[in-house]
C-alpha cells in the first residue's frame, strides 16, 4: 500500500501528496475548498490511512481546545465592591488629570 | 409589533447617544450608569479568557480604565456595546500576554518558551509524506516534554503557544469569533488569521501528542 500510494502520487495526474493534503487541510475544515479540490482531497484520504488519522487528529485538536480550555464560571452579577473599585479608579485617575493640568497652569 | 420594536430600538439608540455625550462631558453619573449597565456583560467576556476569578476581575478593571481614558476617541461608528466588547477582548489578550511573558522568563519553562516552540515544523520526505514534527536540530516536541517531565493541561498548552498563535486560537476556536472579527481585534489581515490559526492548530496538535 505504501508503494502504491507513492506510485500513484507520482504518476496519476491530479493525485495529491500528503504534503498537499496538509496545505488543503484548513480550507477543507472550513468547507471552502472548490469542488475539484475537495474531490482530490477525498480521494487521497480514502486511500491513505495516515492522512485519515492526521485529519482526525486535526479535528480532535480543535474540539479539545474548545472543550479543554478551562475558564472562570461567570457570576450573574458583578460584585458591588468591584464596581465601586472601578469607579474609584476613575475618580483617582481623574484627580491626577486635574492636578496635572493645574501643575501645567 | 414590528413598529413597537422599531420604536424601542430607536429609543435605545437615542439613550445610548445621550449616555455617550455625557460620558464625553466627563459626567460622574454617566460613568456610574455605564459601569452599572455594562459591567456584567463585560465581566462575562473576561471570564471566558481566564482560569481564575482574580484575573477576570483584574481584566474588567483594566478594561474600564481603557474606557475612561479613551471615551473621547470613541467615533460612534459602531455601537457602544461593540466598542466595549472589543476593548475587553484586547485587555484580556494584553493580560494573557503579560502573564505569558512572566511565565516564559520563569526558570521552570525556560526550555519550553514560546519562541522555541515556533521553531517546530512538519517535515516531509521526497514523496511529500510526513516524517517528523521537529525543529532544525531534529528534536521533536514529544521528546522535549519527556526530557523535562512536563505535564500540562490543554489550557496551559494553549497559553504556551507563541503569542500570535495563542491569540488567534483563543478568538477563533475557543471564542468562535469570525475571521473578520478576529482580524479586526488583532489588527491583522483575514489571510494572516487563517495562516496563524492553521499553524496554531498544528502546533497544538503536536503538543497534544
Amino acid at each position: 500500500m505504501f508503494m502504491i500510494k507513492q506510485l500513484m502520487t507520482k504518476y496519476v495526474p491530479g493525485m495529491l501528496t500528503c504534503q498537499e493534503v496538509d496545505s488543503f487541510l484548513y480550507d477543507f475544515h472550513q468547507g471552502s475548498l472548490s469542488f475539484s479540490q475537495q474531490l482530490k482531497f477525498k480521494i487521497h484520504i480514502s486511500m491513505c490511512s495516515e492522512c485519515r488519522a492526521y485529519v482526525k487528529d486535526y479535528k480532535n485538536t480543535i474540539r479539545l481546545s474548545k472543550e479543554g480550555f478551562t475558564v472562570v464560571q461567570p457570576v450573574e452579577k458583578v460584585p458591588q465592591d468591584l464596581m465601586l473599585a472601578i469607579l474609584k479608579t476613575r475618580k483617582s485617575s481623574n484627580l491626577k488629570k486635574i492636578t496635572n493640568t493645574e501643575d501645567k497652569d | 409589533m414590528v413598529n413597537e420594536s422599531l420604536a424601542e430600538k430607536k429609543f435605545k439608540q437615542q439613550r445610548e447617544k445621550e449616555l455617550i455625550a455625557q460620558l464625553k462631558a466627563n459626567s460622574d453619573a454617566a460613568f456610574e450608569q455605564l459601569v452599572k449597565n455594562y459591567s456584567t456583560k463585560m465581566y462575562v467576556i473576561c471570564c471566558r479568557y481566564f482560569t481564575c476569578q482574580d484575573d477576570a476581575q483584574e481584566c474588567l478593571q483594566s478594561a474600564f480604565v481603557q474606557v475612561f481614558q479613551h471615551i473621547q476617541t470613541f467615533k460612534e461608528d459602531s455601537q457602544l456595546s461593540t466598542w466595549l466588547h472589543r476593548i475587553t477582548i484586547n485587555c484580556a489578550l494584553m493580560q494573557i500576554r503579560s502573564h505569558k511573558r512572566r511565565r516564559d522568563t520563569s526558570i521552570e519553562s525556560n526550555f519550553l518558551n514560546s519562541s522555541h516552540i515556533d521553531n517546530f515544523y512538519q517535515h516531509y520526505n521526497s514523496y511529500g509524506e510526513r516524517t517528523v514534527f521537529a525543529d532544525h536540530e531534529g528534536n521533536n516536541l514529544e521528546t522535549l516534554f519527556e526530557k523535562n517531565e512536563l505535564k500540562l493541561n490543554i489550557t496551559e498548552l494553549i497559553l504556551h503557544l507563541p503569542e500570535k498563535y495563542c491569540n488567534v486560537l483563543i478568538l477563533r476556536d475557543i471564542q468562535e469569533l469570525s475571521t473578520k472579527e478576529s482580524a479586526q481585534i488583532l489588527a491583522i489581515s483575514p489571510a494572516a488569521v487563517k495562516t496563524q490559526l492553521h499553524r496554531a492548530r498544528l502546533l497544538l496538535k503536536a503538543l497534544l501528542k
